[in-house]
C-alpha cells in the first residue's frame, strides 16, 4: 500500500488548504466548486476527474479541520449513485441523501415503506434537504430517487448539530424512481462513510492540536499545565488516539476499491476506531480544557458537536463493530 | 453448567484456555520491562510539551 500522496493529491490539497484558509461561511462552497473540489470526489464515469480513496479522504480530512460544515457528501453520494444508475444529475446538482429513520438506530427500511413505485414513511436528519433539486433515499434493500418537489413529500427543517441544516422528511405514497439494490450501490456508499471518518479525522486532530495548545499555555501554579503529570498522561493518550484514527482512515482509504467482502472489513474497522477515537477526543479535550471547554464561545464546542454527529452518520462505531463481528457485509 | 476444577485442570472441554491464561499472566512483565505504562506515557508527553 503506497502512502505518499501523489503529485496531483498533493496540488489539490495545497489549493484546498489556500481556499479554507481564505473564505468560509456561505462564500466557502462557491469557492469550492470553482477550484474542481466536488468533482474530485467522482470518478470519470462519474463526470469528475478522480474519486479515489485518497482524493475523498484529504478532502474532507481538511474540511473537519477547517470546521466546514456542508452537505458535500449527499451530494457526492446523489451524483454518483445516479450516474452508476445510468440517470446523470444535471451539471451543478445538489443531491441529499436520506439515510437516517427515527427510532430504528441505524437499520433501513423500518420507518419507511415501498409499495410499487411509491414509498410512504419518514426519513430524519437529512442535510442539505432545502436547498436539494432532488433527494436520494434509502429503503430496506433498495435506493430510489424522489424529486425535490414530489407530490405528498414534506420537508422540516431545523438546524443540525453540526451547524448544517437538516430536515425531517415525511413521504405520503411520493412517487420514487428505484435507482436498484442498495448492494448495487455499496461502492458509493462505501465512498460515504470514508468521507464522514476522514471528516472526523480532521476534526478530532484540530481538537487534540487546540488542547495541546492549551496545555502548553495556561499556566498554574507557576507552571504550564502540560508539566503536571496527571494532564500529560491523559494528553499523551490521546495524540495516540489521533495516530491510530489517521492510521484507520488510511487504510480504509487504499481499500476502497477493493473486494466488497475486504473493503467492508476495513470500512467496518475505520468507521469502529474512528468513532470511538472522536467520542475519546469530545470528552477529554473538555476535560483537559476545563470549564471553558464548555462555553459555545470556544472554537472546541462546535468540533465536539461535529465529531458526535460523524459518529451516528451512517451507523455508529457499535453498530459497525457489531456487524463486522458477526461478518455482516457493511450495507443491505 | 457445572464446571468441576480441580488442581491445574481447566474448565472441561477449554483445555487450550489453560495455556491462554498462563501466557496472559506471563506476558504483563512485557509492560515491566518495556517501561511502565506510565513511563512510555512520560515520553510522548515530553515530546508534546516542546510542540
Amino acid at each position: 500500500m503506497d502512502f505518499q500522496l501523489s503529485d496531483d493529491h498533493r496540488m489539490l490539497q495545497d489549493s484546498l488548504r489556500g481556499i479554507l484558509t481564505r473564505h468560509s461561511g456561505e462564500a466557502l462552497m462557491p469557492a469550492l466548486a470553482e477550484a474542481g473540489v466536488p468533482q474530485a470526489l467522482l470518478t470519470e464515469a462519474e463526470g469528475g476527474f478522480d474519486g479515489s480513496g485518497a482524493a475523498v479522504a484529504l478532502i474532507f480530512e481538511a474540511l473537519g479541520r477547517a470546521g466546514a460544515s456542508l452537505p458535500l457528501i449527499g451530494t457526492m453520494i446523489g451524483v454518483a449513485a445516479l450516474a452508476q444508475a445510468g440517470q446523470p444529475a444535471d451539471d451543478g446538482a445538489t443531491i441529499a441523501f436520506a439515510d437516517a429513520e427515527p427510532g430504528t438506530r441505524y437499520d433501513r427500511g423500518v420507518a419507511i415503506t415501498v409499495d410499487g413505485d411509491r414509498v410512504t414513511g419518514r426519513k430524519t436528519m437529512v442535510a442539505g434537504a432545502e436547498g436539494a433539486t432532488a433527494i436520494v433515499v434509502t429503503t430496506a434493500d433498495a435506493l430510489w430517487l424522489v424529486a425535490a418537489d414530489a407530490a405528498g413529500l414534506t420537508v422540516r427543517p431545523y438546524p443540525l448539530m453540526d451547524d448544517q441544516r437538516g430536515a425531517d422528511l415525511i413521504f405520503d405514497g411520493t412517487p420514487a424512481t428505484r435507482l436498484g439494490r442498495l448492494t448495487d450501490f455499496d461502492a458509493v456508499l462505501a465512498r460515504g462513510v470514508l468521507a464522514h471518518a476522514a471528516y472526523a479525522l480532521g476534526t478530532l486532530s484540530a481538537a487534540v492540536d487546540l488542547t495541546m495548545d492549551y496545555l502548553r499555555t495556561r499556566k498554574q501554579f507557576g507552571q504550564p499545565l502540560i508539566a503536571f503529570q496527571a494532564l500529560a498522561h491523559r494528553a499523551a493518550d490521546l495524540s495516540v488516539e489521533v495516530e491510530q484514527a489517521r492510521s484507520a482512515v488510511t487504510n480504509f482509504a487504499g481499500h476502497l476499491d477493493a473486494d466488497a467482502p475486504l473493503r467492508d472489513r476495513h470500512l467496518q474497522a475505520c468507521k469502529v476506531t474512528l468513532g470511538r477515537a472522536a467520542r475519546l477526543v469530545a470528552e477529554e479535550s473538555v476535560q483537559l480544557h476545563g470549564g471553558i471547554g464548555m462555553t459555545e464561545e470556544y472554537a472546541l464546542g462546535g468540533m465536539i458537536r461535529r465529531l458526535l454527529a460523524a459518529d451516528t452518520a451512517m451507523g455508529d462505531a457499535d453498530y459497525h463493530l457489531e456487524r463486522f463481528a458477526r461478518g455482516e457485509p457493511a450495507f443491505a | 453448567m457445572a464446571l468441576t476444577l480441580e488442581g491445574n485442570e481447566g474448565p472441561e472441554g477449554a483445555d487450550e484456555a489453560l495455556a491462554a491464561s498462563a501466557t496472559w499472566l506471563n506476558n504483563r512483565k512485557l509492560s515491566i520491562y518495556g517501561g511502565s505504562n506510565e513511563v512510555q506515557r512520560s515520553i510522548i508527553s515530553g515530546a508534546l510539551a516542546k510542540g
